[in-house]
C-alpha cells in the first residue's frame, strides 16, 4: 500500500528555494507543512510515501536538497530509503540526485550533528530518537537573522 | 537447327546480361538512396544539437544583460530539460550517444544560477536579475570549460 504526495496538488505549483526567508513556498516551508508529517502517517501505517514531483514550473536544485535533506536528517537514511519513493516522468534526474547525493550527504550531517537553518518558527514535527522511536518536538530553533 | 539453338542460347545470354545490368543500377541506386537518407538525417539532428547550443548561449547572454527573471528561469530550465531529454533519447537508439550525455551540464548551471546571490535577491519579487560581478565571472567561466561538449555531441553523431 502507498500513499502518494503531488507537490503539485498538495503544496505548491511553484515550488521556491530552499528557506522560507529568502522564497515563499521553500523546500523548507514544505518540509514542515506537509512532508514530514505525511512521512510519519506513512511510517506508522507501514505504508510507503510516493513523492511525485511533475506538473511543477520547475525546481531548483535547493528546494529538494532541503526537503529530502531534512527528511534524512530527521529519520535517518535507512529509513528514508526503504519508506520513500520519488517518481518523476518529466525529469527523472531529480531522483537520482536526490537519492545519490541529497541522501548521504545529510546523512553525513545527521552524523556529525550539524544541524540544518531553520528560518522561521515552525509547528512541532517528527522524527526519530536514538531508541528507534518516532517523537513530536521542537528539535531546533528558528534562526531568523 | 544448330543456328537456332546458338541464337535462343545467345538472346538468353543477352538477356540476361541485361537482367543483372539493371539488377546491378538499382542495388546501387538504393544504396546511394539509403545513404542519403542517413546523411540527411545526420543532418537534422547535427541542426537540433546546434539549435539547443544557440538556446543556451542565447539565455547566458540574456542573463549577463540583466534581462532575465528567476522564477522564469526556472521554468525554461525545465523545458531545455525536456526537450533535451526527447532529442538524447533519439540520438541514443541513433547513434548510441549516452542518455544522460547532457545531464552534468543542466545540472551544473542549474546549480550556479540558482545558489547565486544575485539570483536569489530577485525571486521573490521574480525581477530582472542584477548580475554582478562575481556572478557573470562564474557564468563565462562555466560557459568557456562546457560549450565544447554540444560539438563533442555533433562529431559523435558525424562519424557514425
Amino acid at each position: 500500500m502507498s500513499k502518494i504526495i503531488s507537490i503539485r496538488n498538495d503544496f505548491s505549483e511553484y515550488p521556491g528555494l530552499r528557506h522560507c526567508s529568502i522564497s515563499e513556498n521553500s523546500g523548507e516551508e514544505f518540509y514542515h507543512k506537509v512532508l514530514n508529517k505525511s512521512f510519519y502517517e506513512a511510517l506508522i501505517s507501514d505504508e510507503k510515501l510516493v513523492i511525485d514531483l511533475d506538473s511543477t514550473a520547475g525546481y531548483a536544485p535547493s528546494f529538494l536538497d532541503e526537503a529530502f535533506g531534512r527528511l534524512v536528517y530527521d529519520f535517518t537514511k535507512n529509513i528514508v530509503e526503504n519508506k520513500i519513493e520519488i517518481v518523476s516522468t518529466e525529469e527523472p534526474s531529480w531522483i537520482k540526485d536526490i537519492t545519490n547525493l541529497t541522501y548521504s550527504e545529510w546523512e553525513t550531517r545527521r552524523l556529525e550533528s550539524s544541524s540544518p537553518k531553520i528560518t522561521q518558527k515552525h509547528d512541532d514535527w517528527y522524527k526519530v530518537n536514538d531508541d528507534g522511536e518516532y517523537v513530536l518536538g521542537q528539535w531546533a530553533e528558528a534562526n531568523t537573522n | 537447327m544448330c543456328n537456332q539453338l546458338i541464337d535462343v542460347s545467345d538472346v538468353i545470354s543477352i538477356l540476361s546480361i541485361v537482367v543483372n545490368a539493371f539488377i546491378a543500377i538499382w542495388v546501387v541506386s538504393e544504396i546511394q538512396k539509403n545513404t542519403s537518407n542517413r546523411r540527411i538525417l545526420k543532418d537534422h539532428f547535427i541542426n537540433e544539437v546546434k539549435d539547443i547550443k544557440d538556446l543556451y548561449k542565447d539565455k547566458f547572454n540574456q542573463i549577463m544583460t540583466n534581462k532575465s527573471k528567476p522564477k522564469d528561469l526556472l521554468i525554461w530550465f525545465k523545458v531545455m530539460y525536456i526537450k533535451i531529454d526527447d532529442l538524447l533519447k533519439c540520438l541514443n537508439e541513433l547513434y548510441d550517444v549516452d542518455l544522460a550525455y547532457l545531464e552534468p551540464y543542466q545540472r551544473d548551471l542549474r546549480y550556479i544560477v540558482t545558489e547565486n546571490s544575485d539570483f536569489i535577491d530577485a525571486f521573490s519579487s521574480n525581477s530582472e536579475i542584477q548580475v554582478s560581478t562575481v556572478f557573470m565571472r562564474d557564468l563565462m567561466d562555466f560557459h568557456q570549460k562546457n560549450h565544447k561538449i554540444f560539438n563533442k555531441l555533433i562529431i559523435q553523431i558525424n562519424n557514425n
